[in-house]
């Protein structure tokens, strides 16, 4: 097992709203409990490289940071599909998901050029409202996480994001509204191997940061890096009991307030929103 | 005179009266009464006041809004202002048909006309602005925040591009000159506007400081999309900023600020008569020097837009400066409660640039215990995200930590994996997920006469107020 790892932090100083520095923080923790040192190389938007890595982390910002993040992508992006194929880990979050597709189209109609590292296409369409709340989904099954199947997190994104046919969604949508509001899938998940690429990609919507509350998908990524592109390698387990506390309180208090919405018409729900801010409910 | 008007002022009264009996915050609910019986009630409320002045912003509304009232006061009548923070349509509405008679009449003679101050939402301003008349804007800085309701800052941007389209004849928009985002939206409307900013690069700020970059928002040029670069910055995205092609670069502000120094960092603590801040006022007539019961570079901020809105208001702004001495804060912000022989510091969080303030003040506050309150109501922002955007180790270095709020598990995980934390990390750390309870703990952990800092989001605040209020610590929040 090795005892020294790289994660690049690609843009960090256009791509960090909502707090996606913390997954950065999870993984270098949760790698040094496992005696691996994990050095964080921050790669900025005006960088002309990306050097060798076996984990890279992009996050999520505005829409209007989006063209500079493309026109970024048009110099980086065959960099990143060579280390990729190479067998380092890719997670990448909202902004940065839609970014890394096939194809996306901004809210005012522009294509963007992507790298097609991911095989989904973002609509930005303008005046369809945000898609934005808490999310409870169920984990593909393909994700080696043992028993633990749900992933919780929080989206708020505008762009509306559709699957290639075939392509597997990270997980399903128990709460929320996932991908593009309607099939209720949520992200996109390649495997080790898939798609001629040897490193696990995962591309989905979730903040919270996802990492922390979720110690399991943190510690697939870690997993792969380890396994430099074989799959998943096996992590000695660690003490996660805080992680899972805040876990299965936010997956309780999301269902909670889920079933208590259920039944009360949205006009009623609006009408009480000034009264329920008051409350604090 | 209709009928509906008295029965829309009784009604609201009686609304005051029953939500005070039972939660005694309810300070929308009035308002919401008066306006579906009385739906024009903000235009003719509104249109009775001399002079208005609206205060929109991220961060500091309620303190300028303070100060504001604090300098139109010095002169004569105290204005009306919905000092308890209900800063939506409906919470105006409220402060206004409390202040009026059965009628619906504001003062009792043309002679006594009187004055408003009213904060407002970033996205209540164009539901506001046309029914108040001419008026004096001020937006005090607009920082990313409650993301989850606001969106993006462009789309408050472009709100208040709208909003401001509306404005009443003869109005003034009073803004942060550091601000690009306020520059950029200054330049795209018709309004006359009246800057205020920081004089210089602040003395306490090094541009290197590692645990504070990612509080800093990238602005691009609006023309041509290239970032924005800066010669000195301030608060988060704050400071002397210009388009590299050269589009727009900050303007020498109308007022400018510049901060001297805390009198006393211990006046901080103490509720004497003595200033705590020295800030120096700067304009094209000369320069004052005010003293006033906040520290810190947001408050100087806060002072700076406040005489700039009395610029705007035709007042002088050398005599405004001199009347902030001993100006106070606002409930919840850096405000000192006693309970019992013990010390808390309330302080208001709300998104990544408040923690980041506050955790500048950390080691400033000699405190033996920090209370965290997350909680995640509609009012707080249901995405707690922002808290690992901000540095959290400076709050909780060397002391005893209570973690609380319906997020409490967030703050746990936040301090656990912050290699800052790790480093300097707490006394102990216990999580208690009922706030009344955790205050208990850490007043029991601080020694006699000792200090705890609680810091806490907006509805986490009104709760420990509450409970500071009923054990005699503190006066209620005026309404």
């Amino acid at each position: 097992m090795p005892t020294r790892l790289r994660l690049v932090h690609l843009f960090p100083d256009v791509l960090r709203f909502y707090g996606d520095g913390g997954n950065v923080d999870t993984l270098v923790a949760r790698a040094a409990a496992r005696s691996i040192e994990l050095t964080v190389i921050p790669v900025p938007i005006d960088a002309t490289t990306i050097p060798p890595a076996d984990i890279v982390l992009v996050g999520g910002g505005q829409d209007a940071e989006q063209v500079t993040v493309a026109l970024a992508l048009e110099r980086l992006g065959r960099q990143l599909t060579d280390l990729v194929a190479e067998g380092t880990a890719l997670l990448a979050v909202c902004g940065g998901y839609q970014n890394l597709g096939r194809r996306y189209r901004t809210s005012s109609g522009t294509e963007l050029p992507c790298p097609g590292l991911l095989p989904v296409s973002t609509d930005g369409v303008g005046a369809v409202s945000r898609l934005v709340g808490p999310v409870v989904a169920r984990l593909s099954a393909e994700l080696p996480v043992g028993a633990a199947g749900t992933v919780v997190g929080f989206e708020n994104h505008r762009g509306r994001t559709t699957l290639d046919p075939g392509a597997r969604a990270f997980a399903t949508i128990e709460i929320g509204h996932g991908n593009d509001d309607r099939d209720g899938t949520e992200g996109v998940l390649l495997l080790p191997g898939e798609g001629g690429l040897r490193g696990l990609r995962i591309g989905t919507y979730l903040h919270g940061p996802l990492l922390p509350r979720n110690p399991h998908i943190a510690d697939a990524v870690l997993a792969a890096a380890v396994a430099q592109g074989a799959g998943f390698a096996e992590l000695a387990p660690i003490d996660d009991r805080l992680d899972w506390r805040a876990h299965d309180h936010a997956v309780e208090r999301i269902r909670h307030s889920a079933r208590d919405g259920r039944g009360i018409p949205g006009r009623v729900r609006r009408a009480m929103n000034p009264v329920r801010s008051l409350i604090g409910y | 005179m209709p009928v509906r008007v008295p029965l829309a002022v009784g009604a609201a009264r009686a609304a005051a009266h029953l939500t005070g009996l039972v939660h005694h915050r309810g300070t929308a609910i009035p308002g919401l009464v008066a306006q579906k019986i009385w739906p024009e009630a903000l235009l003719s409320l509104g249109g009775q006041l001399e002079r208005t002045v609206v205060v929109v912003g991220t961060n500091g509304k309620t303190t300028t809004a303070g100060l504001i009232a604090h300098l139109i006061g010095h002169g004569g009548a105290q204005p009306i202002a919905n000092r308890s923070g209900a800063n939506l349509r409906q919470g105006l509405v409220t402060t206004l048909v409390g202040a009026s008679d059965l009628h619906g009449r504001i003062g009792h003679s043309h002679d006594a006309r009187r004055d408003g101050v009213f904060e407002v939402d970033e996205l209540a301003l164009a539901q506001v602005l046309p029914d108040l008349g001419p008026t004096v804007i001020v937006a005090t800085n607009l920082f990313r925040d409650q993301l989850d309701r606001y969106g993006e800052a462009d789309v408050i941007v472009a709100h208040w591009a709208a909003a401001l389209e509306h404005a009443a004849p003869g109005s003034r928009f009073v803004y942060c000159a550091d601000d690009p985002r306020l520059a950029m939206l200054a330049g795209a409307i018709d309004v006359p506007t009246m800057t205020f900013g920081l004089k210089d690069a602040p003395a306490d700020r090094p541009e290197t400081d590692p645990l504070h970059r990612a509080t800093i928002d990238p602005v691009a040029c609006r023309t041509c999309g290239r970032p924005l670069v800066y010669s000195w910055r301030s608060v988060g995205h704050l400071g002397d900023f210009r388009c590299p092609e050269g589009h727009i670069r900050r303007a020498r502000p109308d007022v400018s600020v510049v901060p001297l120094g805390p009198v006393d960092r211990h006046g901080l603590m103490g509720d004497g008569p003595a200033g705590v801040a020295t800030v120096r006022i700067e304009t094209a007539t000369g320069s004052a020097v005010a003293r006033p019961r906040i520290d810190g570079l947001p408050n100087a901020y806060n002072v700076a837009a406040a005489v700039a809105a009395a610029a705007a208001l035709k007042m002088d702004p050398l005599a405004a400066t001199a009347a902030l001495d001993g100006a106070g804060g606002a409930f919840g912000r850096l405000e000192r409660i006693a309970i019992g022989d013990r010390i808390l510091v309330l302080v208001l969080v709300k998104n990544t640039v408040s923690l980041d303030e506050t955790a500048r003040f950390g080691p400033i506050l000699e405190a033996e215990v920090t209370l965290m309150a997350l909680n995640d109501a509609p009012a707080d922002g249901r995405d707690v995200s922002w808290i690992w955007d901000a540095p959290i180790a400076p709050l909780v270095a060397a002391r005893h930590v209570v973690l609380t709020g319906t997020r409490a598990e967030d703050l746990a995980l936040r301090l656990k994996y912050d290699p800052a934390v790790t480093r300097s990390p707490p006394r102990s750390v216990r999580t208690e997920g009922n706030v009344e309870a955790a205050l208990d703990v850490a007043l029991a952990q601080a020694p006699a006469g000792g200090t705890i800092v609680a810091v806490a989001t907006y509805t986490a605040m009104m709760g420990l107020r509450a409970i500071a209020e009923t054990r005699g610590g503190v006066a209620p929040i005026p309404r």
